[in-house]
């Protein structure tokens, strides 16, 4: 019995190692095309973009391409991982978020398309062609992007006397206003779960959170600018100018529809989340510039969106980004992505949708295409997203909270969160600066 | 007992049974086994022998990592792991308090059902069986009506009687995502003790009544002891769920930052696994949540076990 | 069919009615009878106020499928607001050219197909385990408790990958052969058939000639009938609900059970608000089969059923 225990140990110990190390070798003999002049893509996604696909194989008989809609992200990346490390069954273009595009590069799922894309690149803003380049390499095509801009109740400012604040002095000047004249309305939430957020306005600073050199990382998460914006924060929650708050749950929700929060830095594509959960609202409501910090710039920040990218695995490069570059820049697709998923397109036409160029009612009327554009083509630093962002980004919202609590200053946090995303990529064996 | 019936004949033919036994039990059991090996011994040695790896990236990690053998350094590092020793002392006393609470309460339904005292049997076991029965992913909808200020009415009723109502404050959430598990899993539990008591002969307990004993001695010195191993089954149960706790903290994390990232110690290696994608480091916590789990199942079994025998 | 031997009266576990229970028949009937009854006023009571608690969320959840989503937000839980319940059922079905209903369908067939194969493989497993001793049977007791110990969180990626290698990710046998075999379900028959199935009634029948399979599938399996109807329900249900499994090994939507489409859906919403009032409706929908079932295999609870199969 003692040895046929020992055997048996033996034999599932090599079984696990044959397969870990069988997993490893990056992705050879993955699909190839099917002869005969027609190539098969595969294309997972957690976005429906079936609509667009078919559009597409419809006028491209010789490209034809195979969409899944994934449930989620969360499972998407292992999904990708096991597929692509395996070579079976594995997809050829994949989204990506551009906050993971750096770790999807790390752990080689993504190819670098920079002979491919030469000429795509015009047809996107400098902020926006940063967010694929990762080192020396270029590993995808943006799709969407989310300036943020100011939302706020038109009304109420009028009411108190305010115009949309250029600046984030006058933002804060705004707040108090508004508080004196509306005891129980803040100019904005803060969220607890607003990481993303966040590294959006640390970007407009001109911080740089990542780095990449020749051959190691530099991690400045408390980069004094950033450290800046969160003074700045710290002293709206500690004069009570915003209420802390959990986004994107019912209470947050009703808190817009009930005349709580009077404007939100939010993203473009959030309009969808005004309109759904305070329809009573509209008329009510404008778009303006995010503050920035000197009177008289145009600075940006983004928060979120997505690129389609190229896996390692796929023997059909070329053709993917063909199919890639239809799907991001043409605007038969932009206005199926965007009836389908309500996205702002990265591509520099995507502003010019019919969409985003009649006037929103919701809106009082404006259009909201040149608002977008405008934001997304401002000045923002070269922003890179490191190897360990969902690690990171839940260091910062554990951190948020506790200060929403009172336990912690936003600063400590900045300082924890560098600390934290040093060690864990040192961990990983990656060499820091 | 039943010794006139060892003829000669039925001795040969039970020494013929008792030979053939073992190769009909392992019939029995195949298509099970067969299934649980492949779908569930595979995937549990596999994360096994991920656990004594370890990915190394270097530079800015660009370059292919390497997949090294790292013994048990894994093991190592979670043992001394903060994140994971705080999860994991949560846990247990959410544990310590929250198995117990459910139990006893749905021993004491299934028994109040079991002795027919209670009317409307029927739709009172429906109404404790529904919460299993609504899928997970409306929980924090569900929740959110109920523990969030300004939504929930029992809240509002609360703070206009001046009364503590933040369920979700950084001390109250565990008891709260506890409150959750309750409500999900008493009816669960219920039902599985009640059907163990529906089994039972009643002729026991028309003669203890006969003897003149009352409902409650009936229920505590007959009928607990007979249905100990139904019991014992569903805390076994629960104190895996307990370790395994995930779905409720995740579900109340969408309402509150109190809810940390690592809040238990399934939703630590799920973020390992799905967030940091290191795998090898997962594998080795997971498996040190399961050697605490079985170790301390035992330690309640002999626990329970020792109890019942001062009986 | 098979007769009972005829003198051996039903026993469990030996356990004659404790002499403490004995009492002098002298009690004082009135006030007996009076503290019976306000005994069982108080248990009415308790238990129509536990009936409350399992239900608030329920009644919440009712109320809000009848709502639009800015409503759910801003209008009282528990009570209407603008009747939108028609709507919400329209546009359900609508979404994605009636997705909804092959979801359900999914759903029926992994939940019905597998707690059916699930049920049987693990009556079949428990009553090994019980009834016969074999070398190597507390090994596989351990082994199988072993095998649930590891969360699901880190089995995620292995399942995925041998599933991948088995060629099966994306087909219903991804969903269904996991689902086979439930853990749960052979420790729960194991207890019962230990309990309710007395070795003699199995000897007898081998001496009069029953075949192993006969045994157990006309004796064992009748007199454990409400533990069978309780492995099956749970089974399907917990099928029906688990979204795990189905999002690792599924990837495209037409193969997916419901709760995992309402669970997509949920997350699609953060940029598509509306969807949470179809999210809302289509739990709804969702919990309808499950009490149906509930309401269906209720009354194989019912005790008596074990001295049935005697006759």
């Amino acid at each position: 019995m003692k040895s046929r225990t020992n055997r048996l140990a033996i034999a599932v110990v090599a079984l696990a190692t044959a397969a870990a190390l069988g997993g490893c070798t990056a992705g050879a003999g993955a699909e190839q095309s099917q002869g005969s002049g027609t190539t098969t893509l595969k294309f997972w996604s957690w976005n429906d973009m079936s609509a667009a696909t078919e559009a597409w194989n419809k006028a491209n008989p010789h490209i034809k391409v195979e969409f899944e809609k994934l449930a989620s992200e969360q499972d998407y990346f292992s999904k990708v991982s096991a597929a692509v490390t395996s070579g079976k069954n594995a997809p050829d273009v994949v989204q990506v978020d551009y906050t993971n595009l750096p770790s999807n590069v790390v752990a080689g799922l993504v190819q670098d398309i920079s002979k491919y894309t030469g000429d795509v690149k015009k047809s996107f803003s400098a902020a926006n062609w940063n967010q694929v380049e990762v080192g020396s390499g270029v590993y995808g095509i943006p799709q969407d992007t989310a300036p943020l801009v100011l939302y706020y109740r038109k009304d109420i400012f009028e009411q108190d006397g305010l115009s949309a604040p250029k600046t984030w002095a006058e933002y804060e000047k705004a707040a108090a206003v508004i508080k004196a004249n509306q005891p129980n309305s803040y100019i904005s939430s803060f969220a607890s779960n607003g990481a993303a957020w966040f590294a959006a306005l640390c970007q407009q600073s001109g911080a740089q959170w990542y780095k990449v050199n020749a051959s190691s990382w530099s991690v400045n998460i408390d980069d004094p600018k950033c450290k800046a914006v969160a003074d700045y924060w710290q002293g709206m929650l500690d004069k009570q100018y915003v209420k802390g708050d959990q986004n994107w749950q019912p209470a947050w929700f009703k808190r817009f529809a009930d005349g709580t929060y009077v404007s939100w830095i939010g993203p473009a594509w959030g309009t969808a989340a005004l309109k759904t959960n305070a329809p009573d609202l509209s008329g009510k409501w404008a778009v303006a510039q995010l503050p920035s910090w000197k009177a008289g710039e145009n600075t940006s920040a983004f928060w979120g969106g997505s690129a389609l990218a190229v896996t390692k695995s796929s023997a059909n490069a070329a053709d993917a980004v063909k199919f890639i570059t239809w799907l991001n820049t043409s605007s038969q697709a932009q206005k199926l992505l965007n009836n389908e998923l309500g996205i702002f397109p990265s591509a520099k036409n995507g502003s010019s949708l019919r969409a985003f160029t009649s006037p929103d009612p919701y809106f009082s009327g404006q259009k909201l295409g040149p608002i977008f554009a405008a934001a997304s083509s401002g000045k923002a630093s070269q922003w890179t997203w490191g190897p360990t962002e969902t690690d990171t980004e839940g260091a910062l919202n554990d951190g948020f909270a506790s200060a929403i609590n009172g336990t912690t200053k936003l600063d400590d946090v900045l300082e924890k969160a560098q600390q934290q995303t040093v060690a864990a990529m040192k961990q990983k064996g990656l060499k820091v600066k | 007992m039943a010794t006139s019936l060892l003829t000669p004949e039925t001795k040969r033919v039970r020494r013929r049974g008792v030979a053939q036994d073992w190769r009909y039990a392992w019939i029995f059991l195949a298509p099970f086994l067969l299934l649980f090996l492949v779908f569930r011994i595979v995937p549990v040695a596999f994360a096994i022998g991920q656990s004594l790896f370890k990915q190394t990236s270097s530079g800015t990690g660009f370059s292919a990592a390497t997949v090294d053998f790292a013994g048990l350094s894994n093991y190592a590092r979670a043992l001394t792991d903060p994140t994971l020793l705080t999860a994991a002392g949560r846990v247990l006393l959410y544990g310590v308090v929250q198995v117990p609470v459910m139990l006893v309460l749905a021993l004491a339904m299934a028994l109040l059902f079991d002795s027919g005292m209670v009317r409307l049997k029927r739709a009172l076991q429906m109404f404790s069986f529904l919460p299993y029965a609504v899928p997970g992913v409306i929980g924090s909808i569900l929740w959110a009506f109920l523990y969030v200020p300004g939504i929930s009415p029992i809240v509002n009723a609360l703070q206009t009687l001046h009364l503590p109502s933040d369920f979700l404050s950084p001390h109250a959430v565990l008891w709260s995502i506890a409150n959750v598990t309750t409500w999900q899993w008493t009816g669960y539990n219920m039902i599985i003790i009640f059907s163990a008591l529906q089994a039972l002969p009643r002729d026991i307990f028309e003669a203890a009544k006969l003897d003149g004993a009352g409902g409650w001695q009936v229920a505590m010195r007959i009928k607990v002891p007979l249905v100990f191993p139904a019991i014992v089954l569903t805390a076994l149960f629960s104190i895996i769920g307990t370790f395994q706790l995930f779905s409720e903290p995740m579900v109340l994390k969408t309402l509150t930052g109190n809810v940390t990232y690592n809040y238990t110690p399934n939703m630590f290696v799920y973020n390992l696994a799905f967030g940091t994608n290191d795998s090898h480091y997962a594998a080795a916590v997971s498996v040190v949540i399961a050697v605490a789990t079985f170790l301390l199942s035992l330690g309640l079994l002999r626990l329970l076990q020792r109890g019942t025998e001062n009986d | 069919m098979i007769e009972a031997p005829p003198r051996s009266p039903i026993r469990r576990e030996p356990s004659p009615v404790p002499a403490v229970l004995r009492r002098s028949r002298n009690g004082e009937p009135g006030s007996r009878s009076g503290r019976a009854k306000a005994g069982a006023t108080i248990l009415t009571a308790v238990a129509i106020a536990l009936a409350l608690y399992f239900l608030i969320p329920i009644l919440w959840m009712l109320f809000a499928s009848t709502k639009d989503t800015s409503d759910l937000n801003t209008s009282f839980g528990f009570w209407f607001a603008a009747p939108h319940f028609l709507q919400n059922v329209q546009d359900l079905f609508a979404y994605q050219g009636g997705i909804f209903f092959r979801w359900m369908g999914n759903s029926l067939i992994y939940s019905g197909l597998g707690s059916l194969g699930a049920t049987l493989f693990s009556a079949a497993a428990g009553y090994a385990l019980a009834k016969y001793r074999f070398r190597g049977r507390d090994a596989i007791m351990a082994l199988i408790l072993g095998g649930v110990l590891i969360p699901e969180t880190v089995l995620a990626l292995p399942t995925y990958l041998l599933l991948n290698s088995m060629g099966l990710v994306n087909t219903y046998w991804a969903v269904l052969l996991p689902s086979l075999a439930s853990t749960f379900g052979v420790f729960l028959s194991r207890v019962y058939v230990s309990a309710s199935v007395p070795r003699e009634i199995l000897e007898a029948a081998r001496v009069d000639g029953a075949g192993e399979f006969r045994v157990f599938g006309t004796i064992v399996l009748r007199m454990i009938v409400p533990c069978l109807v309780t492995i099956f329900l749970f089974n399907f249900i917990s099928i029906w609900n688990n979204f795990f499994l189905p999002l690792i090994v599924l990837n495209d939507q037409s193969s997916w059970p419901v709760t995992l489409g309402l669970y997509s859906m949920q997350q699609s919403s953060q940029s598509s608000p509306d969807l949470v009032r179809l999210v809302v409706m289509g739990s709804m929908l969702s919990t309808i089969p499950l009490v149906i079932l509930f309401l269906g295999l209720q009354r194989y609870w019912r005790s008596g059923i074990t001295s049935g199969a005697l006759k």
